[in-house]
């Protein structure tokens, strides 16, 4: 990290073990700050209105709500901040809940033998690992659309398109990551560095969000909700 | 409605009294035009007028038969005479209202006039048409003038002569042309229209619900109809031969199918009642043939009495039995009340109570019997119009319902079968909890609690458990075939193990063929396969390389996935078959893979899993 300023983070944890487990390792590290850890949804929700961390750790299983209120009221408040959440399976679900709502990552609880603080670091270059299977539902809902036969095309689509839809070398990398195949390799493979890699990356996670909140968007116009 | 068929009713007696008095009385005529209310008489049989000494007498007119002289048959003469002024004559017309008798002449101051005319022909017996005669100029005298009548009649068949009208033909063929219209083309007119509606009603009796209300209705108007058809004859003495053949279907035709049609109209089917009603019937028309004059007199009595009396009775039957009270129901029992007040009026003047000139009326019930008929027809057609509209929104209500069993039992049979398979994963899930992570728990207890397992070995445990049960939580999620995913899945899975070790991983994934029948169980299964291999050179073969490739071969019909390691290898033939070998062969069998392992001391493993390209049956 070439910054001066240490990464400041807050922690959104219900267990308590889990929690002064995940502080021990952040306090671990000189370059990283604990700034904050909250019990409850609402109390992360109060605390992070108040001041912005600059990586969030959420956990999704919340005594009070969802895990994904917390993450969504943060990517719409502090967008500068990284969300992760801490998942026990890491499974597609979830994950592309937490993605959608504007999670940058996440990290699985119970992976002893790693240190969170590696997360923590991959995140603030560019994004956790993807799972092969998110990867590829990624992929899947950010395919550029081949309008259909007869289908039609809302006028808000095309100028969202580019927004939300992939770029062939994005497609690339995720059918890559959707392969078994690392950062590294990936990059190789391509004939890219692995900051453009990670570039990639963090604009398909931004297009997932906008995709997600389009989607929300969409739906209600179709349910009647709005217009 | 009844005061609509009361009004109908009423108008219909206003016209008939209007026209009958009309005739009857003695409308002053025109100075010129003679209506003889008198006449002399001679019972006379001569073809030319008696002499005055032949014993004249003077009789009123009109002048019945069986009033003035019953019993009497034969030929009369009767004689009247009128005064002309001096001058040139018009054309004379001699008028009759009732020509009724066997032969009737007519002679103006001894020449004989008028024959040959349709209605007129003195030949004829016109049962109870007018008459009217020509007289020439020519024939005409200034001062007096002598009418003589040879009339050959029958008293008991109500023959004789009806006031006789005399002046010219202007002034006197209307009255004629009034009374045979009333009397003639009315007849006709309802004959015609009859046989239209038994027409009507017969094709409509066949083409529906056979009725049979409408068959005797239809019966009944054919009858009126073939009552009319005498009327259209171009001689009445054409049928004149006929004579006492015809005659008693001429009045009597009608009345058995009215008073079968009574009996349906009430609803009740009395073939005892109906067989009397035919069998008196046909004894009337066979005897009367064969009858004289007398005793058909006396049968046309009998048989009209018998007959009005029936009618009331139905009538009365029919009015009180009956439930329906709709229009063509009033129409028809007006109708069948008129034909009985009519009947009584001409039975009257039959039996010599009522004026001889006057109109036999029984025919003006047809219109609203038609009438009847018609509405009959047209209540059954807008019923059954009505009847298809209600049907149709009835098969419609019910096709809707259908449908909606047919969804709803299409949800439950979605729903059911949603279950089926929930259980069929919940019982997979549950069977592969016990067996892997389970047994897996179960170990890891065993260890802990015997206290010599170091602590490293125990987490290792752990986290083999855990990675146990995320593969199992992958094996969920859909992959619709994809193999790459799956195989890229273990890897991911297997990232802390692969990156703690020193071994250098080699990863040769190409494009694989999509595998539609990958289910989630085969997804696990070949995960498994390859997590063990994987974990066997990561944790036994010190391997510095680490190489896993997939392939497919030439024809396409085999998927190889290979894992390599360079590391110790170990000799086959001496290796007792492991648990973890034999679990490997177990695994790929169920998703109709193999797994082939090639190895030797000091020359590394390889483990080849196949997996044939095309459907198996787990």
């Amino acid at each position: 990290m070439k910054s001066t300023r240490r990464t400041r983070v807050s922690l959104v944890e219900d267990d308590a073990d889990m929690c002064k487990r995940l502080a021990a390792s952040i306090r671990g590290k000189d370059w990283l700050e604990l700034i904050a850890t909250y019990r409850t949804g609402a109390a992360a929700l109060a605390g992070l209105a108040a001041q912005a961390p600059d990586v969030l750790l959420v956990d999704l299983g919340l005594p009070d709500m969802s895990g994904l209120e917390v993450v969504r009221f943060t990517a719409a408040r502090h967008p500068a901040c990284d969300v992760l959440v801490i998942s026990v399976f890491g499974d597609e679900a979830n994950v592309l809940a937490a993605l959608g709502a504007g999670a940058r990552g996440y990290l699985l609880k119970g992976s002893l033998e790693r240190d969170v603080t590696i997360d923590i670091r991959d995140i603030r270059n560019g994004g956790s690992p993807l799972s092969p299977l998110i990867a590829r539902q990624v992929l899947r809902r950010l395919q550029p659309r081949r309008p259909n036969r007869g289908e039609h095309v809302a006028e808000t689509a095309g100028r969202i398109g580019e927004e939300t839809e992939l770029s062939p070398r994005e497609a690339e990398i995720l059918n890559a990551i959707s392969r078994g195949f690392s950062y590294a390799e990936t990059a190789e493979n391509l004939g890219i560095t692995f900051s453009t890699v990670h570039t990639h990356l963090k604009r398909i996670y931004r297009k997932l969000a906008v995709h997600s909140k389009t989607q929300a968007v969409f739906e209600a116009s179709r349910r009647g909700l709005l217009l | 409605m009844s005061a609509w068929s009361l009004s109908l009713l009423g108008a219909a007696c206003l016209w008939i009294a209007a026209s009958t008095g009309a005739a009857a009385q003695a409308v002053s005529p025109p100075s010129a035009v003679f209506e003889f209310r008198a006449a002399d008489f001679v019972l006379h049989d001569s073809d030319q007028p008696p002499g005055d000494d032949a014993g004249w007498q003077r009789v009123a007119l009109p002048d019945d038969w069986y009033v003035s002289r019953p019993g009497v048959s034969g030929v009369g003469w009767y004689r009247m005479d009128f005064e002309l002024p001096p001058g040139p004559h018009s054309i004379h017309t001699i008028y009759v209202p009732r020509g009724s008798a066997r032969h009737i002449v007519f002679l103006l101051n001894g020449a004989r006039v008028g024959t040959g005319l349709v209605q007129g022909d003195a030949r004829a017996l016109n049962w109870d048409a007018p008459m009217r005669f020509a007289i020439a100029p020519a024939l005409l005298r200034d001062g007096r003038n002598v009418i003589h009548v040879r009339v050959d009649a029958t008293a008991d068949l109500r023959q004789g002569l009806a006031t006789v009208t005399v002046g010219p033909g202007a002034a006197v063929m209307p009255m004629f042309f009034r009374r045979a219209a009333l009397q003639v083309d009315s007849l006709r007119m309802f004959g015609g229209a009859a046989l239209l509606v038994g027409l009507i009603a017969g094709v409509f009796w066949r083409r529906s619900q056979r009725d049979p209300v409408m068959f005797w209705l239809a019966i009944t108007a054919f009858a009126w109809a073939a009552m009319s058809v005498p009327w259209f004859g171009p001689q009445f003495g054409e049928w004149n031969r006929a004579g006492s053949l015809i005659n008693f279907p001429l009045r009597f035709a009608y009345a058995a199918p009215l008073l079968v049609l009574c009996l349906r109209v009430a609803g009740r089917r009395s073939p005892a009642i109906e067989s009397g009603i035919w069998l008196f019937t046909l004894c009337g028309a066979a005897v009367m043939p064969v009858a004289g004059e007398a005793l058909q007199s006396r049968i046309i009595t009998l048989w009209s009495v018998t007959y009005l009396v029936a009618l009331a009775v139905l009538l009365v039957f029919v009015g009180v039995r009956t439930g329906k009270r709709d229009v063509s129901f009033r129409l028809l029992v007006a109708g069948i009340a008129l034909a009985a007040v009519l009947n009584v009026f001409d039975l009257g003047r039959w039996m010599g109570w009522l004026n001889y000139d006057n109109l036999t009326l029984t025919h003006f019930h047809v219109p609203l019997l038609l009438f009847a008929i018609g509405a009959t027809i047209a209540d059954r057609h807008f019923r059954a119009v009505a009847a298809v509209e209600h049907a149709k929104v009835e098969l419609e209500h019910r096709v809707t319902e259908q449908t909606r069993e047919i969804a709803a039992s299409y949800q439950r049979l979605r729903e059911a079968d949603r279950e089926r398979v929930l259980t069929l994963e919940r019982n997979r899930i549950m069977a592969d909890m016990h067996d892997g992570v389970g047994s897996s728990l179960l170990s890891l207890i065993g260890m802990i609690q015997s206290g010599k397992t170091e602590r490293a070995a125990i987490e290792r445990r752990a986290q083999e458990v855990l990675r146990e049960l995320r593969l199992a939580v992958d094996s969920l999620g859909p992959v619709d075939g994809d193999l790459g995913v799956v195989v890229g899945n273990v890897r991911h899975r297997m990232r802390e193990a692969i990156e703690n070790s020193s071994a250098r991983f080699q990863w040769h994934v190409g494009e694989l063929p999509r595998i539609d029948y990958l289910t989630p169980p085969g997804m696990l299964a070949i995960q498994r396969v390859l997590l063990e291999a994987i974990t066997n050179a990561l944790q036994h073969a010190h391997a510095k390389t680490i190489t896993v490739r997939t392939d497919v071969d030439h024809a396409g019909r085999t998927l190889v996935i290979q894992v390599i390691d360079d590391g110790a290898g170990f000799d086959l033939a001496a290796v007792v078959r492991g648990r973890g070998l034999d679990n490997l062969h177990a695994r790929a069998r169920t998703v109709g893979a193999s797994v082939e392992i090639d190895s030797a001391m000091g020359r590394g493993t390889r483990v080849s899993f196949r997996l044939p390209l095309l459907p198996f049956e787990v």
